[in-house]
């Protein structure tokens, strides 16, 4: 897996299998992740995010992601109203988007209490 | 979890585990995998790299193999199969382009890409600066994706795998052949 390349040229790193469920051991108990959560990613698969914190402790826990091609603003809470989303990776960049957006009703509906 | 754990038996055992409950949900589609559907797919991903892809030159001695791919099922399908098949996956961002995506590829010395027809552009562009890349293989759109290819000059098999597989070398026109 490649660095994305923030503070220089991005660099590649030999993960084990022993990396990734150790880093998923890691958000399951912090984010008490159950299988009645539902994460949402729209961050590609390439990058650690959505690979090792997202869908691993999913998996490991029996809980449902609802994965997307790309993050849309105006689709985003009304997803995670639709699909009863409950935890979400919320990057810098993504809470400086939804801070600028308009209001929307389903910004009010979601089910998230972690992120 | 046990500490020797690879991410092939990982999800070999939540799927026994989990079975019909659901997985994966693609956003906005809706469309769902469950955990059962997921190893299904894997498996036969797995399978088919191992067995009918490319003349057999996915194993455990093919080294790094690249993904350069759009989110979606087929992408974690042949993730996790590369896992189960003790292949080293190398995760390519796809909003690279020119030397920072040959870079990317080269550093690893991967033969094999698994890419879509989304990507012919942005590696036509480079077609010249991968000296390792001998094998794309792709995910649907077959004929689009041969007619393509052309433009990739250095690679001389590609192989569209999801359903079909059509094996492109020398003589054209690909012929599509059911791979799972």
């Amino acid at each position: 897996m490649f660095t994305s390349g923030t503070t220089g040229v991005s660099k590649g790193c030999l993960l084990s299998h022993r990396y990734a469920v150790r880093t998923a051991e890691n958000m399951i108990g912090p984010f008490r992740i159950t299988a009645d959560d539902v994460a949402y990613t729209p961050y590609p698969l390439s990058h650690i995010g959505p690979a090792f914190y997202d869908i691993l402790p999913t998996l490991m826990t029996g809980g449902r992601v609802v994965l997307r091609d790309g993050f849309s603003l105006s689709n985003f809470w009304p997803e995670l109203v639709r699909f009863a989303v409950t935890w979400f990776m919320c990057l810098g960049s993504v809470q400086q988007l939804l801070y600028a957006a308009p209001p929307c009703p389903e910004e009010r509906l979601h089910k998230v209490t972690r992120c | 979890m046990p500490l020797r754990i690879t991410l092939g038996q990982l999800l070999h055992d939540c799927a026994a585990r989990f079975g019909e409950r659901p997985c994966i949900t693609m956003a906005p589609s809706g469309e769902t995998l469950s955990y059962a559907g997921l190893e299904s797919l894997v498996n036969r991903a797995a399978h088919g790299f191992r067995d009918g892809i490319a003349g057999g030159r996915l194993n455990a001695g093919s080294g790094h193999v690249a993904v350069m791919r759009e989110n979606g099922f087929p992408y974690l399908a042949m993730s996790y199969a590369l896992k189960k098949i003790d292949l080293v996956e190398v995760s390519i961002n796809r909003a690279f382009r020119g030397p920072a995506l040959a870079r990317m590829i080269n550093l690893t010395s991967c033969v094999t890409l698994l890419s879509s027809p989304a990507h012919f552009d942005a590696l036509a562009d480079i077609s010249g600066d991968l000296p390792h890349l001998r094998v794309l293989i792709v995910t649907a759109g077959a004929e689009d994706a041969a007619a393509r290819a052309s433009r990739i000059s250095r690679l001389s098999a590609l192989t569209a795998c999801w359903p079909i597989a059509t094996t492109i070398s020398s003589a054209p026109p690909p012929i599509p052949i059911p791979l799972w």
